[in-house]
């Protein structure tokens, strides 16, 4: 009996395991789709654009995907939707098993490693065949996605990571009449506020990252100038974080949060609960980016609504950068497949360039967001009443990098902790300075 | 009974009961929040909802493609689970009951399967698939299921077959039974507890399974529900009622399949506590 199975047990794994491999040959995976049979190029394509959720530039981008395919009979777009947070872990691993389809998306922090390894194809001819492209695109929209001069991905829509939301009627109310325009004078009204018994900003940094998108890279470039960042950029040993000019741009954040500028539950709550905060009215301001405002227009209520205005942070008297920056061009844009054929390149040329033209920009202006490029006669379009006092605002300020769409993961990271360890006094400005540095020059 | 311990009592249930309150508030958190509109939800997160309006189960299946996810996971889970309960029972039965060359390894080998973090996994396996043209399948996402769960079950039933005595097995043999035969017939239903345990726990572990699903599957109407939940969620915007009510949804089987298969752990327990 014992025998018999011992006898019979390898017969069985062996008969199991070639059965096993029979299976995975019979069901042989599909050839390269290019050119079909027919005549038709299929392009295949992931994104993260749900046409269920509505977001504004996902909307108008899916659109004219859409119109594409009619215009051209010829061509099939293939799409692959993620969601946005899955997106990211599938393209990498797509990356990693070389299987990336014809067009993707990538993030600013992604840009070097797919330049590295070969993995976006160089896009400079590309802009340059197209008469006076390039230059419809705004300042610093190709900077997240550039190794040097070489630009790697097509920008699609802008916007900016740093925005304040503020409700006038509660200003008004705490007897301040116009938004401050010095540094000074907006500590000021944050005392006055703090007198009314609203919650002058409502912060929401459960996540971290707000204080460094919406907060550090604008406040930082007005105390540095764009110069000191380039450099820390190279890495070429003339900037570094522990700087004065940086230390007074962690200090100011340090001295709103001395000042009660923020709720005491800073660190329990996340983004969206910061935007609950202000659209109960417990809050005055709330800053974060310029996507906020689609949830603004959406979920607040109509009082709250009527009242917001958007600003920038208000003049810094003495700091040396430029003082109308916004930190903002970040996002996401297209790459394309190096390893497609020559004809079905040109396809998909047209096909980038019906997403990021200035067409393509004015939908998603349309649909409330802030595209990559200037939009001609933007005055003349009916627009969302937030999304015009925004487009009239960036009119007035120059864009500058998003810290965590172009440093290194790792450094954010570090340096997200030790904001938020700021905000409790755990750590000085000069030793989170320090803290950044330390993993910096690492 | 004094008075004393009457109290005593009283406290203590007092603070049990708080602590399954707080178990259980999430899930009809949850469950209320699904009913309201994502105004109400943004405003105050706590407050009931004003009125039950379902539109968010009906967008739910349109946006989050439901009802195929489901069938998806449904079938994904259920093929693998059977899998891995006949084939780690067989496996076990004979780590416990022969001696074979190669035995210890064959079992240590299995055991490792325990150790691996999945994520070191995902790249290579991706990999593989790719080579051999499994990606996208229907049986894609049984195959790395079945192999990863196996071997907690392999480690249950190994420890729990090796305490059912042989005398079992040899009365079954003298009653002209086969292999095949001892195995289903006499040792199987013996091991009902430690099979309901392991079906729970291979369930669960298949239903909730995410990275496999989301890397190995491209294709939108193989995806299953861990995956097609995330697609409430946007770049800066996350409607968070219908999640809600697609996760609603979710739990459904899990909940089912664990109130039909608890009592049997609890049986088995204290099976044979009391000789009778």
């Amino acid at each position: 009996m014992k025998a018999d199975l011992l006898k019979r047990f390898p017969i069985m794994l062996g008969l199991f395991i070639l059965s096993s491999l029979l299976l995975a040959a019979c069901s042989g995976g599909e050839g390269e789709a290019g050119e079909n049979a027919d005549g038709n190029t299929t392009i295949t394509m992931m994104h993260y654009y749900n046409k269920e959720l509505g977001e504004p530039a996902p909307m108008a981008q899916l659109e004219k995907i859409e119109e594409f395919e009619e215009q051209n009979s010829d061509v099939i777009i293939e799409q692959e939707v993620q969601s946005h947070d899955n997106y990211e872990t599938k393209v990498k691993t797509l990356a990693a098993g070389n299987e990336l389809p014809d067009v993707f998306l990538i993030k600013g922090s992604m840009t070097q490693q797919f330049a590295d390894n070969g993995q976006a194809l160089l896009l400079n001819d590309f802009l340059a065949e197209k008469e006076g492209w390039e230059e419809q695109f705004i300042d610093g929209a190709f900077t997240p996605f550039q190794v040097e001069d070489e630009i790697y991905a097509m920008p699609i829509s802008g916007g900016s990571s740093h925005l304040i939301y503020y409700n006038k009627a509660l200003f008004e109310e705490a007897g301040i009449s116009e938004f401050p325009s010095t540094w000074d004078e907006f500590l000021g009204a944050i005392d006055r506020l703090n007198e009314s018994g609203v919650t002058p900003i409502a912060l929401g940094n459960k996540g971290k990252w707000v204080l460094n998108s919406s907060y550090l890279s604008t406040l930082a470039n007005r105390y540095t100038g764009s110069e000191w960042f380039d450099n820390i950029l190279a890495k070429n040993g003339e900037a570094s974080f522990t700087d004065q000019e940086f230390v007074d741009a962690l200090s100011a954040i340090d001295q709103l949060a001395n000042n009660n500028a923020f709720n005491s539950n800073m660190n329990s709550i996340d983004n969206s609960e910061q935007q609950a905060m202000y659209m109960n009215e417990q809050a005055a301001m709330f800053i974060e980016g310029g996507w906020a405002a689609g949830s603004i227009a959406n979920n607040a209520p109509e009082a709250v609504l009527n009242n917001t205005e958007v600003a920038i942070f208000p003049e810094i008297e003495g700091a040396q950068g430029e003082q109308n920056t916004v930190s903002g061009g970040g996002g996401w844009a297209y790459a394309i497949n190096p390893n497609v054929s020559e004809e079905k390149l040109e396809k998909i040329k047209e096909f980038i360039y019906h997403l990021t033209n200035q067409e393509a920009g004015r939908l998603i202006l349309e649909k409330g967001q802030m595209p990559a490029v200037v939009v001609p006669d933007s005055d003349e379009m009916e627009l969302p009443v937030l999304t015009r006092k925004l487009l009239t605002l960036f009119e007035e300020s120059k864009f500058v990098p998003i810290y965590d769409t172009v440093l290194d993961p790792a450094l954010i990271e570090v340096m997200n902790s030790n904001m938020q360890n700021m905000t409790i006094d755990q750590v000085t400005p000069q030793e989170a300075a320090e803290n950044i540095q330390a993993e910096y020059s690492k | 009974m004094s008075v004393f311990s009457s109290l005593g009592k009283a406290f203590v249930n007092g603070l049990l009961l708080i602590f399954s309150l707080s178990a259980i508030f999430p899930i009809v958190w949850m469950i209320y929040s699904s009913f309201k509109t994502q105004q109400e939800f943004t405003l105050n997160i706590l407050a009931l909802p004003e009125k039950w309006n379902f539109s968010n189960y009906v967008e739910a299946f349109k946006v989050g493609n439901l009802h195929q996810y489901f069938f998806n996971s449904v079938y994904n889970s259920v093929i693998s689970v059977v899998l891995i309960i006949l084939l780690g029972f067989v496996i076990a039965y004979m780590i416990a009951r022969f001696d074979f060359p190669g035995k210890r390894t064959i079992y240590i080998l299995f055991l490792f399967g325990m150790l691996i973090p999945i994520h070191g996994l995902l790249v290579p396996v991706f990999i593989e698939f790719r080579n051999l043209g499994l990606l996208n399948q229907p049986i894609t996402l049984i195959m790395p299921y079945v192999a990863f769960g196996l071997p907690i079950v392999i480690f249950l039933f190994e420890s729990y077959i090796k305490q059912i005595p042989r005398e079992i097995d040899e009365a079954a043999i003298m009653d002209g039974c086969n292999t095949f035969q001892i195995i289903f017939r006499v040792v199987f239903p013996v091991a009902t507890p430690v099979i309901s345990t392991a079906i729970i726990l291979s369930f669960l572990t298949a239903w909730n399974e995410f990275p496999f699903a989301l890397v190995l599957i491209q294709n939108a109407e193989l995806r299953t529900l861990p995956v097609g939940l995330t697609n409430f969620n946007g770049q800066y915007t996350v409607n968070y009622p219908q999640m809600m009510a697609a996760m609603s949804v979710t739990v459904l089987p899990v909940l089912v399949i664990y109130l039909a298969f608890y009592k049997k752990i609890i049986q088995g327990m204290t099976a044979g506590a009391v000789k009778g």
